[in-house]
């Protein structure tokens, strides 16, 4: 099995959400390869789970006023505040056979690569059941899944510099869980590369293609054209829409 | 009646239950960071909370909900069956 690495393309926050749909509806149709994307953003955005409560996890004024893009993603977990530059995230586009059936274990082997790599330029983290990627001083990121029948994806969004501060104006963390996760340990509970490596954020990136061309067969690709079409369609008709970001 | 309550689960997941209900629950609605596979069956979930009465037993909601044909990930069907117990109680 040879796998694509996509490293390009900026898109929209609303246009990255309809592209996890439309590539892997392409995979589970047979008409995509397997594929490993690294993700650019346009603006900051918020990136809410596909169960989440709109004005549990925003705090929707300051949202609204900053301009910030609240899209509601189409896999479970929890809000993830990015910027541009300050984050990583990639997707893995997978064939169900290529994935354990067991959800749990599932996630731990699809990051194990990325911690491998993290490691490979001395970064401490580890993977924390069910979807976290930790470091002993806190959360570097997290992942989520979506299954089709015959195709899986596997997000990964962790921080290399996120402003926490902002985060923190921008989500309701702190309000929202319960008790024992005051605001003041919210901050502390998310811990940025940056702080613990001097690599760029380039450089973090190119480790992680090096890891996972040293472990699968890879090379370079890109996301076809009407692809993209297809996902800014579908960008403009659901993703970028209050009727699917606030339906919850 | 309008009533919510909201669970951590030990795994880390927050399970949120909101309720409308008089003698019967007339309304629910499930959200939070938990998974569930497929995502389409969040509907088929939050029905199965809907119907019963005030007083439904744990094991009645347990059963509704274990019959919805989900998976359920960072929570199980006791879960939402407390938080919901818990909304309307």
């Amino acid at each position: 099995m040879t796998y694509r690495i996509i490293d390009d393309g900026t898109y929209s926050e609303p246009v990255q959400q309809a592209l996890e749909g439309v590539l892997v509806e392409r995979l589970d149709e047979g008409d995509l390869e397997p594929t490993l994307r690294f993700w650019y953003r346009e603006s900051p955005a918020v990136a809410l789970g596909r169960f989440q409560a709109y004005e549990d996890e925003v705090a929707v004024d300051y949202a609204d006023q900053r301009d910030i893009d609240v899209v509601r993603r189409l896999t479970g977990g929890g809000a993830m505040y990015v910027e541009p530059g300050a984050v990583i995230t990639y997707s893995l586009y997978l064939p169900r056979e290529a994935v354990s059936a067991d959800i749990e274990a599932s996630y731990a082997e699809l990051d194990q690569w990325a911690i491998d790599a993290l490691g490979s330029i001395g970064l401490e983290v580890s993977h924390e059941p069910l979807n976290d990627i930790t470091h002993p001083d806190g959360k570097i990121g997290g992942s989520a899944q979506l299954r089709k029948d015959d195709a899986v994806v596997h997000h990964t969004t962790m921080s290399y510099a996120l402003d926490t501060s902002e985060m923190l104006r921008v989500l309701r963390i702190g309000e929202e869980k319960v008790s024992d996760k005051a605001i003041e340990s919210a901050e502390k509970r998310v811990a940025v590369m940056r702080d613990y490596v001097d690599a760029s954020r380039e450089e973090i990136i190119a480790a992680l293609k090096d890891t996972f061309a040293e472990r699968f067969d890879a090379e370079p690709g890109s996301v076809p054209n009407e692809v993209i079409g297809e996902a800014r369609t579908r960008a403009s008709e659901t993703f970028a829409t209050e009727e699917w970001n606030r339906k919850l | 009646m309008h009533d919510s309550a909201t669970l951590k689960v030990p795994t880390g997941k927050l399970l949120e239950v909101a309720v409308t209900y008089d003698e019967r629950v007339t309304d629910a609605r499930v959200t939070g960071d938990f998974f569930l596979e497929p995502p389409e069956s969040h509907a088929a979930l939050e029905a199965a909370l809907e119907g019963h009465p005030t007083d439904v037993s744990r094991t009645t909601l347990v059963e509704a909900i274990q019959d919805v044909d989900a998976t359920c990930i960072g929570f199980d069907a006791e879960h939402l069956a407390d938080a919901t117990l818990e909304a309307i109680r």
